[in-house]
């Protein structure tokens, strides 16, 4: 009975009665500084339900296996919708086979066969009904139909196909990495007469401008022709363009699926993964401005995510000066002259997969002011406020 | 997630059929000014969940024309908790760019959006190897969630277009959005 309670205790049954249950898969901690990832199901059945659980956790376990994802998997907080619908499977308008599902999800969507889409509106209305709105970063529907199928967009969307996985990886090299196209096939429409946004396209191939100089061997011939796997370069054709933009890899998942991301695309994603998680994760004290007496000590901790190969650095400075490593801090003030001084907390992630931090995504800072009264002050306090006491009580 | 049964609760939908204004009397403007001058919310204890149906028109496949396309709020709710702030807002031609004014017309927050009418399908031939087409939608839902401020009276919203060097905002549409009580 044990068995069967527990999974019923941690579903949360909202307080609308058609609200769906979100079940917790992996919470690794707060939402406010994780990135929240939604797997929403479609053409799941009451009956299928288990179904749908079973699916997700191959999902979750294939995405979190792929760099960077699997470092940074902790980074993460995969949270489970169990939508129901009427019927099983998805819609195929080219064979004429429609389904009744909660999410609408349809093959053939722009006459790609292949494309599945869903009803962006249904969607909302799961999210508005039964997701918080601080845990809505990355939303997937997995749709319970065989035929290999997904698409992407403000909502990716994968069929249980076992490749659709791939797929799915790559549409987050868009949505939450913000990549390009490494591909050259038009349409959608090349152009290559402006240096695009994204990290991993470029028109310029400089050895000291390329956007991803840091990545490129001094050995390494721009443009690049080799045909080796992970060798970082510039090799051209990119972004629906067969000429005027370079790729930094010859091949990368987002040119070919079954590929690994590369390291200049892991780059760019491990530094959107610190848009939204900030690398100081707890601080104590929780005030900015403390007083201390004098001869006394004060503790500090700071708490970070923990990657899941290394650890962040910690380093501390106590009126800019370095005092020491690691989590904890303590602040003897009796060496110090009484006023104010500044205790500094410096966290960073010194990880190999990046190379290029300019806006410092990877390191946060935290600082307190510290008010140290003078020798023997306190004594003339407190022996103040015992004569205010005594002479309330007169 | 426990606070959804609390945020559902004091849920206080409210349907508003209003009219979108038209996107002429806004002018295009650009993100990095906007993200420098304007500072996102970051102490709300509320958020605004905007549902606009956006029919017609075309943002980014077709030839950009301010203003196309029909933008109407169906349904707002008041919910508890702040939206996401991200650290450092990254946009993306993919995206939408919201920004919440007062009755003013002062710029009081803005939020980085999915533009949920670009959808990617992308597919892999025999090798693996991607070849794909950009579907634009023309009869989408946009979510739009902004922190509950005082005196958030109106919301523009804006498409991204790549100059080489930044992102230009182009106006697509003006929402009244009252007080939402």
């Amino acid at each position: 009975m044990r068995e069967l309670l527990l999974p019923a205790l941690i579903v949360m049954v909202t307080g609308v009665a058609s609200a769906e249950p979100v079940v917790p898969i992996r919470i690794n901690g707060p939402d406010a500084n994780r990135i929240a990832m939604i797997i929403m199901g479609d053409g799941y059945t009451q009956n299928e339900l288990l179904k749908f659980s079973t699916d997700v956790d191959l999902l979750v376990k294939a995405i979190f296996e792929q760099s960077p994802y699997s470092e940074y998997a902790s980074y993460f907080n995969v949270y489970r919708v169990d939508v129901m619908s009427n019927e099983s499977g998805a819609d195929h308008p080219e064979s004429g086979t429609m389904r009744d599902t909660a999410l609408g999800s349809a093959y053939n969507c722009g006459g790609i066969v292949r494309a599945l889409c869903i009803d962006t509106a249904a969607v909302n209305a799961v999210l508005s009904r039964s997701v918080p709105v601080d845990a809505r970063d990355l939303v997937v529907v997995l749709v319970n139909d065989a035929a290999y199928g997904g698409s992407g967009g403000s909502v990716l969307v994968a069929s249980v196909h076992r490749d659709a996985v791939e797929i799915l990886l790559h549409e987050s090299g868009h949505t939450l990495g913000r990549l390009a196209d490494e591909y050259e096939t038009t349409p959608p429409t090349c152009l290559n007469t402006v240096d695009p946004p994204e990290a991993n396209a470029t028109l310029g191939i400089g050895r000291d401008t390329i956007k991803w100089s840091r990545w490129v061997d001094a050995s390494t011939p721009l443009p690049t022709t080799s045909t080796q796997n992970g060798v970082p370069g510039a090799y051209l054709g990119a972004r629906y363009c067969a000429d005027g933009l370079f790729r930094p890899t010859v091949n990368s998942k987002m040119r070919s699926l079954g590929r690994p991301f590369e390291q200049i695309n892991s780059e760019q994603l491990v530094r959107r993964v610190y848009n939204f998680v900030s690398p100081l994760e707890t601080v104590s004290p929780a005030e900015t401005s403390l007083t201390a007496p004098h001869d006394a000590s004060v503790d500090f901790n700071v708490n970070t995510p923990q990657p899941a190969t290394h650890s962040l650095g910690i380093r501390w400075f106590i009126d800019g000066s370095p005092a020491g490593e690691g989590n904890s801090a303590r602040l003897n003030t009796a060496g110090l002259a009484a006023g104010n001084h500044v205790v500094e907390a410096q966290v960073s992630d010194q990880t190999p997969l990046v190379r290029s931090d300019p806006t410092g995504l990877l390191t946060a800072r935290r600082t307190w002011n510290v008010m140290v009264s003078a020798p023997g002050s306190d004594d003339i306090r407190r022996a103040l406020e015992d004569l205010l006491r005594r002479w309330r009580n007169r | 997630m426990g606070r959804v049964r609390g945020a559902l609760m004091m849920l206080t939908a409210s349907l508003l059929m209003i009219g979108c204004a038209s996107a002429q009397t806004i002018s295009a403007r650009s993100f990095p000014a906007l993200a420098a001058n304007v500072t996102q919310a970051a102490d709300a204890r509320e958020t605004r969940e905007l549902h606009i149906r956006w029919t017609g028109g075309q943002t980014t496949q077709g030839p950009r024309s301010a203003g196309t396309g029909s933008f109407k709020l169906v349904k707002q709710a008041r919910v508890s908790g702040a939206p996401r702030r991200e650290r450092q807002p990254e946009l993306s031609a993919n995206d939408l760019v919201v920004v919440v004014q007062d009755a003013d017309g002062h710029d009081v927050d803005w939020r980085i959006v999915p533009n949920p009418r670009i959808v990617r399908a992308e597919v892999p031939g025999p090798d693996g190897l991607l070849s794909g087409r950009v579907i634009e939608r023309d009869d989408v839902e946009l979510l739009v969630l902004i922190p509950d401020v005082p005196g958030a009276d109106r919301i523009q919203i804006f498409s991204p277009a790549w100059t080489g060097k930044d992102y230009r905002l182009d106006p697509l549409a003006q929402i009244e959005i009252g007080s939402g009580r």
